[in-house]
């Protein structure tokens, strides 16, 4: 009888021992998940964000150019106004001012770039303090390891599942249980 | 080239013509695959829709649980509204009545124990059966997009229930 007892309550011990690893392995799913949303949500780098700014800025400050409609002060008796992009067509209540907008942007960048540019720059470097910052290769060469080592997990899991639904052990899995690792044969899985 | 009219040659001849040709059929969905370097096998799809099945069935039960016992109480209940207007009709019942009051007290506690239990379970039977009607869903799912055998009966329908 205190033989049986002590099998039981060694065999109840390997139960909760098992069902807490499937609960870390779980756990340690999660905080991978939480990892690869930080890495893609993880800042670029200050200059990145402002070669991005410059390659915007160039652009405005080109169309901007292109817009004000320069061609029309040569014409004979012009008198002199640069002309911004505002049309009314014809049902419309009053006039889609965003073209115009635009160009007064693409000016203003024209002519105090390095101004904006330096506040720019400030602000950018103000939201970086203190976070890891990554370029776009760096990203997906991160996010692919962690890719590898969530599926690795998720595999891991769906073993220990099977493990212990073959042990006829009350078990069930995540509703969000990845579909390969569901379908995965067995030796397909980690032993 | 095979002359068309050949068969008609034959059955005029009084001869039995070829069958004709049978039209191609399509391939038949292979029950294993490699996704991204793992082999996915339908045989899958099986475990999971019994697992399915046995959580549903699971669930089904415990629901029948709780409407009988919430049946059982309700009768309780009622049966303890006409002791109590036995006895208000005749005060002379009192030791019976308070018999069968105590009798039926007892009852309705071990009914509303039963209840508590058995609605706990339902819950978790419920939340176990949505859990694998989810995983039968992506497992179905990534069987289609890769073009795996998918066992019959398991269509959309079933499925989306």
């Amino acid at each position: 009888m205190l033989d049986a007892m002590k099998i039981f309550r060694r065999q109840r011990a390997a139960l909760a021992g098992t069902l807490d690893g499937l609960d870390a392995l779980r756990a340690e799913i999660s905080a991978k998940r939480s990892e690869i949303t930080r890495t893609m949500r993880a800042p670029r780098p200050v200059e990145d964000a402002l070669a991005a700014f410059d390659a915007y800025a160039d652009a405005a400050s080109t169309l901007a150019v292109d817009r004000v409609g320069v061609e029309y002060l040569a014409q004979p008796g012009n008198s002199g106004g640069l002309r911004l992009p505002i049309v009314r067509m014809p049902g419309q209540a009053a006039p889609d001012l965003t073209d115009a907008v635009e160009t007064v942007l693409g000016l203003l960048l024209l002519a105090s770039r390095d101004t904006i540019r330096g506040v720019i720059e400030g602000q950018l470097r103000d939201l970086a303090e203190g976070r890891e910052t990554l370029a776009q290769d760096a990203r997906e060469d991160r996010l692919a390891t962690l890719d590898g080592e969530l599926r690795a997990l998720e595999m891991a899991e769906e073993a220990m599942v099977r493990q212990l639904e073959a042990a006829g052990l009350p078990v069930s899995r995540r509703p969000d249980a990845p579909a390969l690792a569901l379908l995965a044969s067995s030796a397909s899985l980690p032993g | 080239m095979s002359d068309p009219f050949a068969r008609y040659e034959t059955l005029a001849r009084g001869g039995i013509p070829a069958a004709p040709p049978q039209p191609p059929q399509p391939e038949a969905a292979p029950r294993t695959a490699v996704v991204d370097g793992i082999k996915i096998s339908a045989d899958r799809i099986d475990a999971l829709d019994r697992l399915h099945r046995t959580a549903r069935a699971t669930q089904s039960g415990l629901s029948e649980r709780v409407h009988d016992l919430r049946f059982q109480k309700q009768d309780a209940n009622r049966r303890m509204g006409l002791l109590a207007t036995r006895a208000a009709g005749d005060p002379r019942a009192h030791a019976d009545t308070v018999a069968s009051a105590q009798e039926i007290e007892a009852e309705l506690s071990t009914i509303n124990a039963a209840l508590r239990e058995t609605e706990v379970e339902l819950a978790v039977a419920a939340e176990a059966a949505g859990a694998a009607r989810e995983n039968l869903k992506a497992a179905v799912s990534l069987a289609r997009e890769v073009g795996l055998f998918i066992p019959a009966g398991l269509n959309g329908e079933r499925l989306s229930a």
